[in-house]
């Protein structure tokens, strides 16, 4: 199975628990000793306080993804240690780091992934099911999550009867119904027109106005500049850490 | 994870698929329509044959013999009156009154002859209604006193009642029996509702009659019926009067016969079981087939859902709440086939029953009650069904529902 591979290789000093994510050394190497042996991430350490905007900027192939699917604990690093919140994730078993995903993380991802087969509110409600929320409070918070992103008349559609814009604010509506600290957003305008796209810009930036922590991957330099501060990776390195204009869209 | 929510998502998908649902269904549809009709049958044949039983009389012995002197069979009479006293509950002698000049019945002016049905008479004692199993409605039965008096009164059965009485009360009324006044002082209860030439049609006189009423050749045959007090007493009745009869009656140039169905009764339902068992086995095949249809169209299902499955991980479902979702729509599609198999296999029941019926009432005439009587699969075989089904679709939803849950989250994400 695919969590065997796990493995580390020196014991790490005790984490700062005032960070959101501190990343130590953290390589992700596919076909590790092969002859197509591919580093996706090599020996990158990061460390992102609470309420930061962070944007990992990065052309195709460069890992930025491989390194957000780590970061949101749905892959595990051949080496190198990931605290999320004090905790390290890297050895943490798959029931757990789902528990985590659930509770600590909400996607936004480029294609949308919401479930076909579900009205808006039920995709909402999903995450509160898994987390074993009773029915009324769940969906109290899912209109409430809807309405926020302003589709309180969409709320029995299914995904393939809205706009790729309205799709994406039923995922931020997914992604934020629980409330987690930590938004993680791939290329969410990806697949958006420029008017959607800036409409979801300025929700990432008004949640992380009102105190969570966003994590935007993107390849686009004039989004990343929206961010607080902006990491530039190329060939499963960083190449740059600099601060961005931040919170201007 | 829910569990109410994933049922009713479940359904939901069955209905949003139907035509998918249900070719997944069919096998287990008609497995389980299978297994109902035939063991419904297979048990409905064997309750018809108990009831065809008590009809007759409950642990009832025939006895049958010519050759022997009036004196021998009056030995067995004592041996049963005596010996055998607590292994019998009654007996009667049940000799057929011969009806030579086709005297038939009459009252008044109506009459019922062999030319239009066919009345069963009998000479028979006081035990005789105990012994066959028939039950008096009206007046009373005939007495050891009628017997010792040579009175001239009879039984009449139910049909004959109908026949010429309607709704007016036969007792005290005189029939001619051939062409010899009686007086009617009982009626018997119909077992096949009063249809005519049945054994409803029947009339009993006391046995001390039978010289009174025809000339009896000296050879002609006696005949008894004995009850027996369980099943366990039948053999052992049985060997004593046949070891005392038997020669008698070979010595007289005769011969002698008792035997009882009931004795074949036990075997008979063992092996009505079997057949259910066997069966039921056969069709369970067809039920196997449905199931691993089930497991076919689950994995395609999981295929289809890759990426369904990766969303439902990266937003927090475990290894479990995969199982649990996959094993719950297996269950639920193998449950609709077990309902929509478990109405199909009543009417199917209900027809095949319908037909082997129809057969036997043909093959016989002891056929009580048949009208009361409708095949339909008992509780315990529909529930069984149901819950077998249930089963079914949980076994083979394991697989594919294991295989879902051990997708790797950021591959599931990746396929289209």
């Amino acid at each position: 199975m695919f969590f065997k591979k796990k493995r580390v290789i020196e014991p790490q000093a005790p984490a700062n628990k005032s960070l959101l994510i501190e990343v130590r050394n953290l390589s992700k190497i596919y076909n590790e000793g092969k002859e197509n042996e591919v580093r996706a991430l090599d020996r990158i350490s990061l460390e992102v306080p609470w309420g930061q905007f962070l944007c990992i900027l990065g052309q195709s192939g460069s890992g930025k993804s491989t390194l957000m699917n780590i970061l949101g604990c749905l892959d595990i690093p051949t080496y190198g240690t990931y605290y999320l919140d004090g905790h390290e994730v890297s050895s943490m078993k798959p029931s757990v780091l789902s528990t985590i995903r659930n509770k600590e993380i909400g996607f936004i991802f480029q294609g949308f992934n919401l479930i076909p087969a579900l009205t808006a509110i039920e995709n909402v409600e999903l995450p509160l099911i898994y987390r074993g929320m009773p029915a009324n409070q769940r969906r109290e918070l899912a209109i409430k999550a809807l309405c926020s992103v302003g589709l309180e008349k969409r709320l029995d559609h299914r995904p393939s009867e809205m706009s790729g814009g309205q799709q994406q604010r039923v995922a931020i509506a997914r992604a934020i119904a629980a409330k987690p600290p930590i938004i993680m957003a791939d290329e969410p305008t990806g697949n958006l027109d420029s008017r959607s796209g800036a409409e979801i810009m300025q929700q990432l930036i008004a949640l992380n106005k009102q105190g969570t922590s966003i994590i935007l991957i993107t390849h686009d330099n004039k989004l990343a500049e929206v961010a607080q501060r902006v990491i530039t990776i190329q060939d499963g390195h960083i190449i740059s850490d600099r601060a961005g204009k931040g919170g201007v869209f | 994870m829910n569990w109410m929510q994933t049922v009713r998502m479940a359904v939901k998908s069955i209905m949003d698929n139907k035509v998918r649902s249900l070719l997944t269904m069919l096998g287990i549809i008609i497995g389980v329509a299978a297994v109902i009709t035939l063991v419904a049958s297979i048990q409905s044949k064997a309750t018809l044959t108990r009831l065809q039983f008590e009809a007759m009389g409950t642990n009832r012995i025939s006895v049958m013999g010519y050759g022997a002197k009036t004196q021998d069979w009056k030995q067995m009479e004592e041996l049963l009156d005596t010996t055998l006293k607590n292994r019998i509950n009654g007996w009667s002698p049940q000799s057929q009154y011969y009806d030579w000049s086709n005297k038939g019945l009459q009252y008044r002016t109506t009459k019922l002859d062999g030319q239009k049905y066919t009345t069963y008479m009998y000479y028979g004692n006081e035990n005789y209604g105990k012994v066959t199993n028939n039950v008096i409605t009206a007046g009373r039965d005939i007495t050891k006193d009628d017997c010792e008096r040579q009175a001239r009164v009879c039984v009449i059965g139910e049909t004959i009642r109908k026949y010429f009485f309607g709704a007016m009360s036969p007792i005290g009324q005189q029939i001619r029996i051939g062409g010899k006044s009686f007086e009617i002082i009982g009626v018997y209860k119909g077992k096949f509702k009063g249809k005519l030439n049945t054994e409803d049609q029947m009339v009993l006189m006391p046995y001390t009659l039978q010289s009174t009423m025809m000339s009896i050749d000296r050879n002609a045959d006696k005949q008894y019926i004995i009850q027996a007090a369980s099943k366990e007493d039948i053999e052992p009745i049985l060997t004593e009067i046949t070891s005392l009869m038997d020669p008698k009656c070979t010595a007289g140039g005769g011969w002698f016969n008792a035997d009882s169905e009931a004795r074949y009764q036990d075997q008979q339902e063992a092996a009505a079981q079997q057949d259910a068992l066997l069966m039921g086995g056969v069709a369970m095949i067809s039920l196997l087939v449905g199931g691993i249809g089930i497991m076919n169209i689950m994995l395609v299902s999981v295929t289809e859902r890759t990426r369904e499955i990766g969303i439902r991980m990266a937003i927090g479902a475990k290894r479990r709440d995969i199982i649990s979702q996959f094993l719950i729509e297996a269950a639920s599609v193998s449950c609709c086939g077990g309902i929509i198999g478990i109405i199909v296999g009543c009417f199917g029941s209900a027809i095949m029953g319908n037909i082997m019926l129809a057969k036997q009432l043909e093959e016989q005439i002891w056929m009580p009650e048949v009208e009361q009587f409708t095949v339909l699969p008992s509780a315990m075989l529909i529930v069984g069904a149901f819950l077998f089904s249930a089963l079914l679709g949980i076994i083979f939803g394991i697989y594919p529902a294991n295989k879902a849950s051990k997708l790797q989250p950021v591959e599931a994400l990746r396929t289209q």
